[in-house]
């Protein structure tokens, strides 16, 4: 009894009543989140200029929404920026402000915290380049915080050596010399062939009876994209359709047409095309990984922070957030 | 929200200037041809304007001041790479490089937008593809054979720790105003984007200059990011060095000028990275390249064996081949022993154009316009011709040899592309220049005409910003067109650097370039060869062992030939010149092979451009010294071209008719190809718009072997 007489009180109801009303209203009224866009018309066709002046075409519809997109994700890491106070705690923003009261005359006789609370009276630091890359960044670096990204494990590894392979694999090389016959020589060149044939003359012997030849006459170790380089495609194109006849053969073969004329050639080694290994490459693949792993967690992270606002004007940007 | 208040401002500033200009004339501006430049009044006033500037703000000090000490502290990093797993050369074969490559590490090319890594620059050598700071993915279509990083010494990786604000050194003062300034978010290519970029960054060297005299700046924290980057870089180039395949160097550049912006730029390359220096000399340690030399010279007597590269002669304003020292006295024995020991070769052309000679040196030489940038490298002030060309220089260390001088001139040649993307350029189809965000899109490269706010309203506010001190030449208008001016659309897609070697090492490329056995091309990977010999005759050309032969009895490019040694009563004979040349590829063929030929006597220096061979197995005029016309052809509307005419190979065994046996004399030889498009046009097309009328629609591009001299006694 005594306890009910104690909890009749008037206050006590008002305070009870208040704090029903108020979670009543937060249910059926909340807040509402602040909206981001939409995007002007002028600064949707600043967008469209700038890609026309890029690629000197015009942006196709799909192109546009992304690019609204994208600028208006940069208004929504700005806005949060603003939202959490960044601009009046950061060293950087702090300095810039001064800096650019300084540079408009504005400095006379008065204080640097007076000439920043100036600043954001003249709203500076919401059309300064610098304070805005400043801001975004540091949201961007407190959403990388909040949602690291995934460190790559050995099968990610694994899996992206495997899909990788074919790109990766080191190529076949050939060592030779060659006897050089130019294109005004193709008669000559087949009587020389039938000599070196004949009396089976070694390639030293051999040679003497080609012509001088540029790039020289022997080639170690040689890729077919090295040798192409030499002496264009189509001899490489001959010299890969060879060894595909027969593999293992060594010794003379051609005579190979090149950009220069005619090439007879005394194959002295081949080594085939072979994968690479995981240790001579791991490094590499590391570091792709973890870009990429880094610029996924930022996407994502910056999906989540748009369900804190409504979007305006263009299609969420949700590209890749897996 | 703040870019398109920017933008908005801007509209309204062109707005206004296009008002307070509608009354005045509207009279076109075209540039005439680049090598015509020095003819034109508005530029000549342009750079009576600069040189006031210069002048100024040499008073001020901030460019030329020495801020550091130099030091020949070492650092020892032992030997690096693996041994050959082949060791057989037999011969010497054209070996395809860039000596002269800029990335993220340079403070400019950070400012470009530039965040490709000396690691990433390598991959790019390499075949893989890397981005262009304007988004775009830049690939060779197949791999260069070395590569040299050559960042800016001078701040090296000063602007990437300023703008990174996970580095120590983003938290002074000094580093705010770049901070994330290459973040994705921040890498707009639009003009009002890259004028922000460049205003930010227009105050880089000065603050820290300053900053740093006035303790501001600790100048041993700059010094531990410098040391740091540089170190980085030498990691990079021993991580890719691949012994037999893929050569990269230790190396960076060392950008200094004279106080009125004449280039004095060189790079900078080591032998190898078992020892060497803690940190680059650069500027900061001395503008005056003696220096340079001292301390590399000091460095050698230490085991740290490296040589510089001079390039942009043609930006030096007569200060790169000058016939005075620093101080201003005459040259003198000591100087030019020190220079050629230093300096055994040159970059005769890169993207910000060809020093090889200019028309007004060279009037006989019709080849010799190609791809002339007109200006002192990075301002639009022309630059004084005398001085800036390699030929004359040739000859004045002729000249100076007559007088019983060391020649401190006697340099072979090399091209490289001098990129600040990390991506040589050097084809013309592909060409996007080498200023990133800058020049990314070929209204910025000036090759078609510009739109929007670069367009009409901006070509007003500039005329209007023109009578107030601006720039007249940033914009031009040509046949109702505007386009960007300035130094940008004289820009080439050059060079590249071979080196006849046994082999892909340091160790032979190297020796390749300390003998000046290595060429330049404007871009494609063209081969030539040239000896000189007394005993030459026609069957070097003919038979397989001809280039033995010629290594054998002559001497090759870059090499000296003495006087005939006749026995007695024998009579002295003339040398023959063996000169081969074959095409690239993937280019265009051949239209003819020539001799270049410089000479002192007492009436002075002269020089002589002959045809030796010509495609199509046609013969040279003997009346002219030219080769007649091939036919070659290429059509503007697609860039294609008549491949049926031209060579894939050409040679010569040449006999100099005017040879004296007591004439000191250089020669070098030149292989021209076929006419093909220049990447103005190639742009042009791609937009669907003509060639801009101004610049040339085609180009030949060409091969310069080193020069031979000709040594009289």
């Amino acid at each position: 009894m005594s306890r009910l007489t104690r909890l009749n009180k008037p206050w006590l109801h008002f305070i009870v009543l208040g704090v029903v009303l108020y979670l009543l209203q937060s249910a059926l009224f909340p807040e509402p989140k602040p909206t981001v866009g939409p995007l002007s018309e002028a600064r949707i066709a600043t967008l469209k200029e700038q890609w026309r002046v890029s690629t000197g075409r015009e942006p196709t519809e799909e192109q546009l929404s992304g690019f609204i997109a994208v600028e208006l994700d940069r208004d929504m890491l700005m806005q949060h920026a603003l939202d959490l106070e960044f601009h009046l705690h950061d060293s950087i923003v702090y300095e810039r402000l001064i800096r650019n009261m300084k540079f408009l005359q504005f400095a006379q006789g008065r204080s640097d915290a007076e000439l920043f609370e100036q600043a954001l009276e003249m709203r500076l630091h919401l059309d300064d380049e610098v304070v805005k890359r400043r801001l975004i960044q540091m949201v961007e670096q407190r959403l990388l915080a909040k949602y690291p990204p995934v460190e790559p494990t050995a099968k990610d590894i694994d899996a992206v050596f495997e899909s990788r392979k074919t790109e990766l694999q080191h190529p076949p090389r050939y060592s030779f010399e060659h006897v050089f016959f130019g294109t005004d020589q193709a008669s000559r060149m087949l009587s020389v062939i039938a000599k070196i044939s004949d009396e089976n003359l070694d390639i030293q012997a051999a040679r003497k009876l080609g012509a001088p030849f540029i790039q020289g006459h022997r080639f170690l170790r040689q890729t077919p994209e090295q040798l192409a380089r030499n002496f264009g495609r189509h001899f490489v194109e001959a010299l890969v359709e060879a060894m595909e006849r027969e593999p293992t053969k060594l010794g003379w073969l051609g005579p190979m047409p090149s950009a220069y004329g005619f090439h007879y050639i005394w194959l002295e080694d081949f080594e085939p095309a072979r994968d690479a290994e995981l240790p001579e490459i791991k490094q590499q693949l590391l570091i792709d990984l973890n870009y990429r792993a880094k610029k996924r967690a930022l996407r994502c992270a910056i999906a989540t922070l748009r369900s804190e606002y409504v979007m305006q004007g263009g299609a969420s940007n949700e590209q890749g957030c897996q | 929200m703040n870019r398109f208040a920017n933008q908005q401002q801007s509209v309204a500033l062109s707005a206004l200037a296009l008002l307070l200009t509608a009354c005045s004339d509207g009279s076109n501006q075209a540039l005439s041809l680049p090598s015509e430049a020095h003819e034109n009044e508005t530029l000549i006033a342009q750079t009576a304007a600069a040189d006031i500037r210069f002048e100024q703000q040499a008073i001020n000090g901030t460019r030329s001041a020495q801020i550091f000490e130099t030091e020949t502290d070492l650092l020892e990093l032992g030997a690096s790479g693996a041994e050959l797993s082949v060791k057989a050369p037999v011969e010497r074969k054209a070996f395809f490089g860039d000596l002269h490559v800029h990335t993220t590490y340079s403070f400019d090319g950070y400012a470009f937008g530039t965040l490709a890594t000396p690691y990433d620059a390598y991959r790019f050598a390499k075949g893989e593809a890397i981005a262009n700071p304007a988004g775009f993915n830049m690939q060779l279509s197949r791999p260069l054979d070395f590569y040299a990083v050559t960042d800016h010494g001078m701040f090296l990786g000063l602007a990437e720790a300023a703008a990174d604000t996970s580095t120590e050194f983003s938290k002074n003062a000094f580093s705010e105003p770049y901070h994330g300034l290459n973040a994705p978010e921040n890498m707009g290519a639009s003009s009002l984007d890259v004028l922000n970029r460049m205003r930010t960054f227009s105050s880089f060297m000065p603050a820290a200059v300053s900053q740093i005299r006035n303790g501001e700046l600790d100048r041993d924290e700059v010094l531990g990011v410098v040391r740091s980057a540089w170190l980085d870089s030498i990691n990079a180039a021993d991580e890719f060095y691949d012994p037999g395949t893929f050569t990269t160097f230790a190396a960076y550049e060392y950008t200094s000028s004279t106080d009125d912006r004449g280039n004095l730029h060189r790079n900078v390359v080591f032998q190898d990275t078992n020892k060497l220096p803690r940190e680059p000399f650069s500027r900061l340690h001395s503008q005056n390249p003696e220096d340079l030399w001292q301390w590399m010279d000091d460095l050698r007597s230490k085991g740290v064996e490296s040589l510089a590269i001079p390039h942009n002669s043609n930006g030096s304003n007569g200060q790169m081949f000058k016939l005075v020292d620093w101080a201003g006295d005459p040259l003198d024995d000591d100087y030019a022993q020190q220079r050629i020991r230093n300096e055994p070769i040159v970059e005769i052309t890169q993207i910000k154009g060809t020093s090889e000679t200019h028309p007004m040196l060279s009037s006989k030489d019709e080849l010799a316009s190609f791809e002339i940038m007109p200006y002192r490298v990075a301002t639009t002030a022309l630059s004084q011709i005398e001085g800036s060309y390699v030929r004359e220089a040739l000859l004045n260390g002729l000249a100076l040899e007559r007088q019983g001088m060391t020649n401190p001139y006697q340099f072979g040649f090399i091209g490289s592309s001098d990129t600040h993307t990390g991506a040589s350029q050097n084809v013309e189809s592909k060409f996007v220049s080498k200023l990133g965000l800058l020049s990314g899109t070929a209204e910025q490269r000036g090759s078609v005409p510009a739109s929007g706010l670069a367009g009409e309203l901006g070509y007003q506010a500039n005329r209007v910003l023109a009578k107030f001190g601006g720039n007249p030449v940033l914009r031009v208008k040509i046949n109702g067109n505007v386009y960007t001016g300035g130094a940008t659309p004289t820009f080439g897609a050059s060079g590249v650097a071979a080196a006849w070697a046994e082999e892909n090492t340091r160790e032979s490329l190297y020796s390749a370039f300390r003998r000046k056995e290595v060429y330049a091309t404007s871009g494609p990977r063209m081969q030539i060869r040239l000896f000189a010999g007394f005993g030459f005759d026609e069957s070097l050309l003919t038979q397989a062992d001809g280039i033995e032969r010629a290594y054998a009895t002559g001497v090759t490019m870059g090499g000296n030939l003495g006087p005939y040694e006749a026995t007695e009563g024998e009579q002295s004979i003339q040398p023959g010149f063996l000169v081969m040349a074959s095409a690239d590829t993937q280019s265009a063929p051949l239209q003819r092979l020539q001799i270049v030929k410089g000479w002192v006597d007492a009436d002075g220096t002269h020089e002589e451009v002959v045809d030796v061979a010509c495609a199509g197995g046609a013969a040279v005029n003997p009346k002219t010294s030219r080769c007649p016309d091939n036919g070659a052809k290429v059509d503007i509307s697609d860039c294609s071209i008549n491949e049926e005419t031209g060579a894939a190979q050409l040679s010569a065994l040449w006999r100099d008719p005017e040879f004296k046996a007591d004439q000191r004399a250089f020669y070098y030889a030149r292989a021209i190809e076929n006419p093909t498009c220049r990447w103005s046009t190639w742009d042009a097309n791609r937009a669907g718009v003509a060639p801009r009328p101004d610049l040339p629609a085609t180009i030949q591009e060409r091969a310069w072997s080193s020069p031979i001299h000709y040594v009289s006694e």
